[in-house]
């Protein structure tokens, strides 16, 4: 192929025309980028960050759509036919593509919503994390650490979501079990005491004493208190800390579990070992002390034949 | 040249104003509750606080000479680094930067279309300026309120510093004390039904302190205007000083408007 050819068949109008268009079209893209970079910057100095996305997206799809278009008009297209066309294509694509399509509506319903915006603290089956972005398809979170989760905008219409940071304060709830034994009343007033020795903890709403119940072990009771969000953990750590110093100092006991151990209806008395070096290998019941050869061998005076001995 | 400071601000009865700190040295300070450490390196300042219970530290005592040794080990050190230091230091009185909500220890009912004057005090903190002014280092508070959420709903309202002090009736009842002033708030009920004072709400922000030698820190007076406890109450504050020939100490932190509409009184879920 000569030059001559070359020239002749890139001198063809409708070569001059694809390229033209081509031009369009990328300085069209280069166009909606920068306008896209501007509206960012120009929403983040006055709105959120959630604002300042959703207007980067919306300039940059909007100029690179009219772009689009100024460059196939050029080419010659027709563009009613080309619309027509879509609309075919459209149905054809939406069948293919359910999933994406139920994510994409989906993205705009959370958008109009708005349940959380980009830098908030949601909790979603199970997973915490700061939102990254709100993106067409899917939310991107980042969790403590440091992972990034993609989470569908569909799961994300049907699940509950939790916000954790939506309101500047929050309750925190800690869980006390103390033993049979104590005084609920003094209990209280060394819980109070902890509460409003901590500066970071809330005077109102003033903290919570719920009395949950008679546990398994132990009195269970919940003691709420308020603290601003973002103190959350601090105020978590320290007044439990407290509270454990506090009950250690006035001898409140934080039981473990308790089994009480009954042999049927004909208990024994149980024998204890002790660890002691004068008494090792030596084995006590309540009562009268007796060998081991003894207890294994014959029964006791007071077992009764029903009993497992 | 630091000692001949140090009198002139002693004499005149204050721990705060403009003093002069050699390289190495540390000044130490106790107001109220406050033990305050500053100590002036080749390139750093170091700062350290320690804070004792309330009660029975109402004075104040001021030393630019400690040495370095003197100063105890102490968990809330904070260190600003800078170019080179200079030996100027400034410490100045301010008041709190947020909203002091304080409890009277009985509920009061304001009677309608009584005028009754409450008195509080609010604990002070203290600016702290390097570089002759130009290099704001940090606020250290003579005592840390605990925080308190001040409003309506636990979704609708304010962060505070809550205050344990009970307000009083009578200015005499108050002490007065190197580490608090006291602002005279007037309460007025124009309503036709009595009003229960739970909780009063005190806009430090936008207060400017005062300063007399005899009769300690103040604030301009407030007047405060509610008619019942769900509505917003009209603040109004004062343009004088609390006493005469009281001297400013510090402008307020939020310049605004002298006519407020807050949340003053009562109202918690």
């Amino acid at each position: 192929m000569s030059l001559d050819s070359i020239w002749a068949a890139l001198s063809d109008e409708r070569v001059l025309d694809w390229l033209r268009g081509g031009l369009i079209l990328l300085g069209g893209f280069l166009a909606a980028r920068m306008l896209a970079a501007g509206a960012r910057r120009l929403l983040e100095s006055r709105g959120s960050a959630q604002t300042a996305m959703v207007g980067q997206r919306l300039t940059f799809y909007g100029v690179f759509f009219l772009m689009a278009t100024i460059a196939l008009q050029h080419l010659g297209f027709d563009l009613s036919i080309l619309l027509g066309a879509a609309g075919i294509l459209t149905v054809a694509l939406g069948f293919a593509s359910q999933t994406s399509a139920s994510n994409l509506i989906s993205g705009l319903f959370l958008l109009g919503e708005r349940p959380f915006s980009v830098g908030d603290l949601i909790s979603v089956e199970n997973r915490t994390g700061f939102v990254l972005s709100i993106d067409l398809l899917s939310v991107k979170l980042r969790t403590f650490d440091n992972l990034l989760v993609r989470l569908p905008n569909e799961t994300l219409l049907k699940t509950p979501i939790t916000n954790l940071t939506r309101f500047p304060i929050r309750r925190i709830d800690l869980q006390v079990p103390v033993a049979y034994k104590e005084d609920l009343g003094r209990v209280q007033e060394i819980l109070e005491q902890a509460a409003e020795e901590h500066p970071l903890c809330l005077e109102e709403p003033a903290p919570l004493l719920i009395f949950r119940g008679f546990g398994e072990s132990s009195l269970d009771l919940q003691f709420s208190v308020w603290a601003e969000r973002t103190n959350f953990l601090t105020v978590k750590n320290e007044v439990l800390r407290a509270v454990k110093e506090a009950f250690d100092r006035e001898g409140i006991e934080i039981p473990f579990p308790h089994r009480t151990l009954y042999a049927g209806s004909a208990t024994r008395p149980l024998p204890v070992h002790l660890a002691g070096d004068e008494d090792l290998g030596k084995t006590v019941s309540r009562g009268s002390p007796v060998e081991p050869t003894e207890r294994d061998d014959s029964p006791g005076p007071d077992s009764r034949p029903d009993g497992p001995g | 040249m630091a000692e001949a400071r140090k009198e002139t601000e002693a004499e005149a009865g204050r721990w705060w104003g403009v003093f002069e700190l050699g390289e190495g040295s540390v000044g130490y300070w106790r107001i109220g509750p406050l033990d305050l450490w500053i100590r002036r390196r080749q390139r750093e300042w170091r700062i350290a606080a320690e804070r004792q219970a309330e009660e029975g530290r109402e004075g104040w005592e001021l030393a630019l000479s400690a040495a370095e040794e003197e100063v105890p080990e102490l968990e809330e050190v904070t260190r600003f680094a800078t170019g080179a230091t200079t030996p100027t230091l400034e410490l100045a009185p301010i008041l709190a930067d947020r909203t002091l909500v304080t409890r009277p220890a009985i509920p009061l009912h304001l009677l309608p279309g009584q005028p009754v004057s409450l008195f509080v005090s609010s604990p002070l903190w203290i600016r702290i300026v390097a570089g002759g002014g130009s290099l704001p280092l940090t606020e250290v508070p003579t005592t840390r309120p605990p925080d308190t959420w001040f409003g309506p709903t636990t979704t609708e309202g304010e962060l505070c510093y809550g205050s344990r002090t009970s307000a009083r009736l009578q200015e005499e009842e108050l002490p007065h004390r190197a580490h608090r002033a006291i602002t005279e708030v007037r309460l007025r009920n124009p309503g036709s039904t009595d009003l229960l004072l739970e909780r009063l709400g005190l806009p430090l922000p936008h207060l400017p302190l005062y300063w007399h030698r005899d009769r300690g820190f103040g604030t301009p007076r407030i007047t405060v205007e509610q008619e019942t406890p769900e509505e917003l109450a009209r603040v109004k504050i004062g343009d004088r000083a609390p006493f005469e020939e009281a001297e400013l100490v510090s402008p307020a932190r939020t310049a605004g408007p002298k006519n407020l509409l807050v949340r003053a009184l009562g109202g918690l879920l």
